[in-house]
């Protein structure tokens, strides 16, 4: 219990403290996965929208490889990006390896079958009248995307949810294409594992208390946004 | 009158089933045209189609001169159509009759357009703020039609508009369609179980049966209410009296719909006595009209109210002395009856 206790007094003493370790931990967790999100969001939205409207030929094998995507184990990702950004791997000429641009890249690996899989899925459940009534008044196919994810914006908003906590939370992926580095690919979770490794059980805590904060304040303000929607 | 849709050889299909098979069909513009048939004999598809909101198995549409494939999305957004049970944006009912001119980018007097078509409706402007969620199956119904007027559509196309919702929304509606047609000169597809509606507001009437054109130009459709005789035979009675009686329509019931091709319905101007039967009716004949085929003209008569024609050669119009006025017998022969 006192390691509890401990953490979350420790926790509150690093953020008042203002540490400079934390703080870039943090800095680069939020604007990296924030940034991964976004990328998610702009790709997978159309992708899904196509996924879950149209009948096409391999719909079904499509549909079954993005939802074996979901379960992909991120250090897998991490490490298929490793061998692809490393010095003598396709893209080892951009020199993205341990970069923070490398974590991005990996954790829109990680969250766009998450983004598509469930934008699919919204769509499908849309009431099948919606797309009727749209293209009867009209609507051309980008107009009846944007109406659609319109229309199921809560769904979407639950897949970005979702998406975003299991890209904040990922540690395969920052460790292995982030390389941890203090003060420049240092996430959250990565310096979680090393203050773990180091003993440091009460700092470690007290960074996972920061990281349930950071998936806390994003939740309420989306969950502020969805009853703002709603009225 | 100008041809807006001609449909040649359309074939649709459902997961490998044939649910429309029609030939031909030729549309004109201005018109009020009714669909008739009972409930899987093709309407609502014939509708996805004529809207293009999907896109025919086999076969070619063309769509104001233009065959459908050279069509561009704004040109089919002339043609609006409002689908039975019609979905509601999660929206205000304002933003829900705004949709249309929005993706049209038609932003000008915005407000005034939607409280003019919310009137149209016999809606009030406060109605205008109200959620999708609060309104009744007639209001919503209402504002459905009212998002499909604000367009002021060349084409406007309603399946089934008046079905389930109540009689004060269903009267409203039947204004709001009569006044878009006066208003826009909108062309107008109507299908409804409501014949009576259809018999006194459509210039043509269409009828399908089992996803197949019955007959699209010189057809005669007579709408319920039957009386039975008391051989149990359907009887029709017209306003002035006179009655028609089906002659083995014993198994038919009272809402059936008896349809005559014009080619079995005979027109004299003075019978021989003798020849005078059951099926012998009193009419007048209000209008000659040109038929696509230079040897027939169709002849429209009145019989106590009731529109119905009669397709003859040249030849006999003038023999009859079947001029628009004049009071003729008609001949019904019953035995070709068809019934819907």
């Amino acid at each position: 219990m006192n390691l509890f206790t401990d953490g979350f007094t420790e926790a509150i003493h690093l953020l008042l403290e203002g540490d400079d370790s934390v703080y870039s931990a943090i800095y680069a967790t939020i604007s990296v996965s924030s940034l991964a999100l976004l990328i998610s969001l702009i790709i997978g939205l159309p992708l899904g929208f196509i996924l879950g409207y149209y009948s096409f030929r391999g719909k079904i094998i499509l549909r079954t490889m993005v939802d074996t995507l979901l379960a992909l184990p991120t250090v897998v990702i991490g490490l298929i990006l490793y061998t692809i950004l490393s010095k003598n791997g396709v893209f080892g000429d951009f020199n993205l390896l341990f970069t923070l641009k490398a974590i991005v890249i990996g954790q829109v690996v990680l969250s766009l079958p998450i983004i598509i899989a469930l934008t699919a899925a919204q769509v499908e459940s849309v009431d099948k009248r919606l797309y009727t009534s749209l293209k009867g008044l009209g609507a051309k196919p980008i107009q009846i995307l944007n109406a659609t994810l319109i229309e199921a914006r809560f769904g979407i908003m639950t897949a970005a949810i979702t998406a975003y906590g299991r890209i904040i939370t990922e540690i395969g992926i920052s460790m292995m294409v982030g390389g941890n580095i203090k003060y420049h690919t240092r996430t959250v979770t990565t310096a979680i594992a090393l203050e773990t490794g180091k003993g440091e059980f009460v700092t470690g805590l007290a960074l996972g208390l920061v990281l349930f904060c950071l998936a806390l304040m994003v939740n309420i303000a989306l969950s502020v946004l969805k009853r703002k929607w709603s009225q | 009158m100008k041809i807006l849709y001609d449909l040649k050889n359309i074939k649709h299909y459902y997961e490998g089933k044939k649910v429309l098979d029609i030939k031909e069909l030729i549309l004109e513009e201005n018109q009020i045209i009714g669909f008739l048939g009972p409930n899987g004999s093709g309407k609502s598809t014939l509708f996805s189609l004529l809207s293009f909101v999907e896109k025919a198995s086999e076969g070619e549409i063309t769509f104001d001169g233009l065959c459908s494939t050279l069509l561009s999305l704004d040109a089919k957004q002339d043609i609006v159509i409002l689908p039975q049970n019609p979905y509601l944006l999660k929206r205000s009912v304002f933003e829900n009759i705004a949709y249309g001119l929005k993706i049209r980018k038609k932003f000008d007097n915005l407000e005034e357009q939607v409280y003019k078509a919310l009137l149209l409706v016999g809606l009030d402007k406060s109605f205008s703020k109200r959620k999708h969620s609060e309104l009744s199956g007639g209001e919503a119904q209402r504002v459905a039609l009212a998002a499909r007027l604000v367009l002021k559509p060349k084409v406007l196309i309603l399946d089934e508009p008046t079905a389930g919702v109540d009689t004060n929304s269903a009267q409203l509606i039947k204004e709001a369609i009569l006044l878009a047609k006066q208003k826009y000169n909108t062309s107008i597809f109507i299908s409804s179980h409501d014949y009576n509606w259809l018999n006194h507001i459509c210039d043509k009437k269409v009828a399908l049966f089992q996803g197949e054109l019955i007959q699209s130009e010189s057809i005669n459709l007579l709408f319920a209410p039957w009386e039975k005789n008391e051989e149990g035979n359907l009887v029709k009675v017209f306003l002035d009296g006179q009655k028609l009686v089906i002659p083995n329509s014993k198994e038919k019931k009272r809402d059936s719909i008896m349809m005559i091709n014009s080619d079995y319905i005979h027109l004299e101007k003075m019978p021989i006595l003798k020849n005078i039967t059951e099926e012998t009716l009193r009419a007048t004949v209000s209008s000659i009209h040109q038929q696509s085929c230079q040897k027939h003209l169709l002849v429209e008569f009145s019989v106590g109210g009731i529109c119905l024609n009669s397709r003859l050669k040249k030849e006999n119009i003038e023999k009859e002395y079947l001029l628009p006025g004049n009071n003729i017998f008609v001949k019904i022969d019953t035995q070709k009856v068809q019934w819907l």
